[in-house]
């Protein structure tokens, strides 16, 4: 085992510590590490500065050498400190035990967990396979954006968004597993932020300046206004009517209206209920507001053995979270809809297929990760277009098909525009996007006397370059 | 036919030379019982009135600043959901002051549905500032003055107000009762009722049209010359130090004409002391609205004035306790007007059939009808154009004073036959007012 250890700056390193198998090494700050390191290695930092620890810890855990390594505090620095290292410890002994276990499981990972430009989702895996006891629980955190935040997972690949992202995507390729539902939390439809604050607002002119009021009611003539307007020398009249109001029950009464907008006058029952954001300032009804739940995560023995193997389960699972279906049933579908459109004229449906053309040459030219990104991205899309009654499914590697009900010629010519545009929309960073192309079949219009299911497709299929 | 056209041309020659011969003998037989006894009456009312509406126009308008706490013990027995609205309308009162608000439901367990409607409504009141609601059941029945006399231990405030729980109130209603204690002779005030219910019926709106004039204008015009003759039990406001040195309610029927009668027995030995009826203080109850209640109701009342006046407070006629105008006039309005006359029309009436030809006596009756008429006319015009505050509902009722006397006819018969049943049968002691084991008690 390899102790590294950051001493305060400035100050001494600690005198070399006599245990067996364990060599000593003392840095003075991150820029001075060497440049490879063994899987053993274990970082102290015994820095009191907090802010410099914190950019200690922070550039350890995001260098993929040394992210997955055991980080160590020997003060008490608290959230989200103690949340990104391994924890603290008092004396090098207890350093050494603790470090033993993470590494024990470090050792059993394989060596593309730790590549340079290696895949985050691996990263994720090897994190939470080598700290077996840990539960991937967000922190609760006032000051972040979605008030709940992964500190570790934000150190290690830099973005609290793209932690979000990659847990989704490992949750969707059954890689992980939800534990808990902790909490729900609302969401600026605009940017996404959880500040929120709720403003009572006029319902008429959504001014925010109202006055909770008692109110009379006119029988004579019917008009409501707060009491102090009825007050004529201590006794009430009318406004409006100038009808002199004696009998409560009998010429007037309380109305249910409690509230006057003191912009427009308008008088109402109930304020409407807003949400500002405080981030972007955007104003939106609270039904409006995006639900996210919240939860804890653990890893799934296909998690685990992604993790230990290197190999991810075909990037094109990716998909599979698009309104997945077995391809059976779908077929089965097919069939159905075929059946149901020869005997009703007016039944109509439209069958998309998609082929993914150019992702060996991606996988060769930019390496696995960028590929997994990339379908990952394409994914997210396809979902997010795809109708709760459009089902999909996946036969083969790279064809892709979607059924969209009660769909015919010309409104399948939406869905499939939009398909189209992923094409520009999902490109990495050097502008390089998944190709595919696309055979679309249209019923009643494309229809051959006595097709099945499976023949369609074959013969779709077929239409592929 | 014979007799109509005879009466007929006996009205015309009545209006066309009253002083003609023959008949002549039959009016003066006629008229001490109506236009002498009766006439100065209405004009005293009238005076009074006119003195009241003059005094009030002409006054320096003056608010003081003079909101002492009230008390208001509301009886409740049967009234159900109609409690609220009693409840609802003492809280909204336009009073800066304290309102006290405790319904004293009689026999809760019976009136379960009275007492949960009135315990419905302490959110509501108890929210507002300067109101508070305490509703009392009291398990066990026991009348209106146990409700009463409970209640007066209960009170805090300086003012107590005695109110029916079918009755509502006008929102000004506590503060025109409270101002007139600001003078420290005011020991009560009477208040003034209005039928919430007119139009409903012919019935209802002929009560109305009856407590325009009987109980607005007649009462109005009495007290201006120190005579109240009820507080009543619906809308009545006292002092409570005095409600205290009088020892409460008695029990018994009738016990708003008791406690009345009971302060007016001061008025011989502290002259300056006064009962007000505040005009201005209007409370809407419900009549009757069908003839045999309406009838009942009337026996009940007229009962228990001869239970009062006769029974129980005989002596108070005389004039050292109430003060010569008082013992007068109660003796006039209260004992002639309400016990003899009665009687008097009643005799008179089987007299001059027996004597007389019928045309001729219809021909009177005719005459002294379109007398009355007039009479009536007199007191609703000063109502409508002096004192009303809703005039154009009140004239709506303008159409039936030509039935007015035919009415007031009726009553007097019913009136009659319940001071006989009084008489002879103590019919006070079974009254709807309290039950039997609390009504054997009295003394009288």
């Amino acid at each position: 085992m390899e102790l590294i250890c950051f001493p305060e700056p400035g100050g001494r390193c600690p005198d070399e510590i006599q245990m067996d198998g364990v060599t000593y090494h003392c840095y003075n700050d991150y820029a001075a590490l060497p440049t490879s390191f063994s899987l053993t290695s274990v970082f102290v930092i015994s820095n009191q500065d907090p802010g410099s620890a914190a950019r200690l810890l922070q550039a350890l855990r995001r260098d993929p050498r040394t992210g997955l390594q055991p980080i160590f505090l020997t003060s008490e620095f608290g959230f989200p400190l103690e949340q990104i290292s391994d924890g603290r410890i008092s004396t090098p002994v207890d350093a050494y035990t603790r470090a033993k276990a993470i590494i024990d499981r470090l050792q059993q990972l394989d060596a593309a967990v730790f590549e340079l430009g290696g895949s985050d989702f691996l990263r994720i895996l090897g994190y939470l396979y080598s700290r077996p006891e840990l539960h991937l629980a967000p922190q609760r955190t006032w000051s972040s954006e979605c008030f709940y935040s992964y500190p570790a997972m934000e150190a290690m690949l830099g973005s609290p968004q793209l932690v979000t992202t990659r847990l989704l995507s490992l949750h969707d390729c059954k890689l992980l597993q939800r534990t808990t539902l902790l909490d729900r939390v609302r969401q600026c439809p605009s940017c996404g932020g959880v500040h929120l604050n709720f403003i009572d607002v006029c319902p008429s002119c959504r001014h925010i300046d109202i006055l909770q009021k008692a109110f009379l009611h006119c029988f004579t003539c019917g008009s409501v206004a707060p009491e102090d307007r009825f007050l004529d020398q201590g006794a009430l009249r009318c406004p409006n009517c100038q009808a002199r109001l004696r009998h409560i029950g009998a010429d007037y009464d309380r109305p249910l209206e409690n509230f006057e907008c003191q912009n427009c006058r308008h008088v109402f029952i109930e304020p409407e209920v807003l949400a500002r954001c405080m981030h972007c300032a955007t104003l939106s009804p609270p039904d409006k507001l995006t639900p996210r739940p919240v939860y804890s995560y653990e890893l799934t023995d296909l998690g685990i053995q992604a993790a230990r193997s290197g190999l991810l389960e075909d990037v094109f699972a990716l998909l599979d979270k698009v309104n997945n279906v077995s391809p059976t049933y779908f077929l089965n579908l097919v069939d159905w809809q075929l059946a149901l459109a020869r005997r009703h004229s007016e039944e109509r449906f439209t069958v998309i297929g998609m082929r993914m053309k150019n992702l060996a040459d991606l996988n060769a030219r930019f390496g696995r990760q960028v590929v997994i990104e990339l379908m990952d991205s394409l994914a997210n899309r396809l979902r997010e277009l795809v109708r709760t009654t459009d089902l999909a499914t996946r036969t083969g590697q790279q064809i892709f098909w979607l059924l969209l009900p009660k769909t015919g010629r010309p409104q399948h010519q939406i869905v499939l525009n939009r398909i189209l545009d992923l094409k520009n929309l999902v490109h990495n960073e050097e502008g390089e996007g998944i190709d595919f192309e696309t055979v679309v079949f249209n019923a009643p219009e494309d229809m051959d006397p006595g097709e099945t299911g499976k023949l369609l497709l074959a013969r779709l299929e077929g239409g592929f370059e | 036919m014979e007799v109509l056209r005879e009466a007929w041309n006996g009205l015309l020659l009545l209006l066309i030379s009253p002083f003609g011969a023959g008949w002549m003998e039959l009016m003066l037989k006629f008229v001490p019982f109506v236009l002498f006894l009766e006439m100065p009456v209405y004009l005293f009312i009238l005076l009074g009135a006119l003195r009241h509406a003059l005094k009030r126009d002409f006054a320096v308008a003056e608010e003081r600043p003079y909101y002492p706490k009230v008390s208001c013990l509301i009886t409740c027995y049967n009234e159900g959901e109609d409690v609220k609205r009693t409840i609802v309308s003492v809280a909204e009162q336009r009073y800066p002051g304290q309102i006290e608000l405790i319904p004293l439901v009689d026999g809760a367990i019976q009136n379960s549905s009275t007492y949960e409607a009135a315990m419905s409504m302490d959110a509501y009141v108890n929210a507002m500032p300067n109101r508070s609601l305490r509703v009392i059941p009291k398990w066990q029945r026991g009348g209106a003055v146990s409700s009463l006399n409970l209640g007066l231990n209960l009170v805090t405030g300086e003012v107590v107000m005695a109110l029916d729980g079918d009755t509502s109130f006008d929102n000004d209603m506590v503060l025109n009762v409270a101002r007139n204690f600001e003078n420290p002779s005011v020991i009560g005030v009477a208040g003034n009722l209005r039928v919430r219910n007119a139009k409903i019926n012919l019935l209802t709106r002929l009560q109305a049209l009856e407590y325009l004039l009987a109980i607005n204008v007649s009462r109005v015009g009495l007290s201006e010359f120190g005579v109240v003759h009820v507080i009543s039990g619906a809308l009545g406001g006292f002092r409570r130090s005095f409600l205290e040195k009088v020892g409460g309610y008695d029990t018994g029927t009738a016990q708003d004409g008791d406690i009345t009668l009971r302060m007016k027995n001061y008025y011989g030995r502290h002259p300056d002391l006064r009962l007000v009826f505040e005009s201005r203080a209007i409370g809407q109850t419900d009549a009757p609205t069908t003839w045999r209640v309406f009838f009942k109701q009337r026996q009940r009342w007229d009962g228990d004035l001869y239970y009062l006046y006769i029974r129980k407070h005989a002596r108070s006629f005389l004039p050292r306790m109430q003060g010569w105008t008082n013992a007068i006039m109660q003796a006039w309005t209260g004992l002639y007007f309400q016990l003899l006359m009665p009687y008097i029309i009643l005799i008179y009436t089987a007299f001059v059939f027996a004597f007389y030809p019928t045309g001729m006596v219809l021909g009177t009756w005719a005459m002294v009808y379109l007398l009355y008429t007039l009479v009536n006319m007199v007191f609703f015009a000063v109502h409508v154009f002096l004192f009303s505050e809703r005039r154009r509902e009140d004239l709506q009722l303008a159409w039936l004073l030509p039935v007015l006397p035919l009415f007031m006819f009726a009553q007097r018969v019913n009136n009659a036959l319940a001071t006989l049943k009084q008489m002879t049968c103590s019919s006070h002691l079974d009254s709807s007012m309290a039950p039997w084991w609390v009504l054997r008690k009295s003394k009288f």
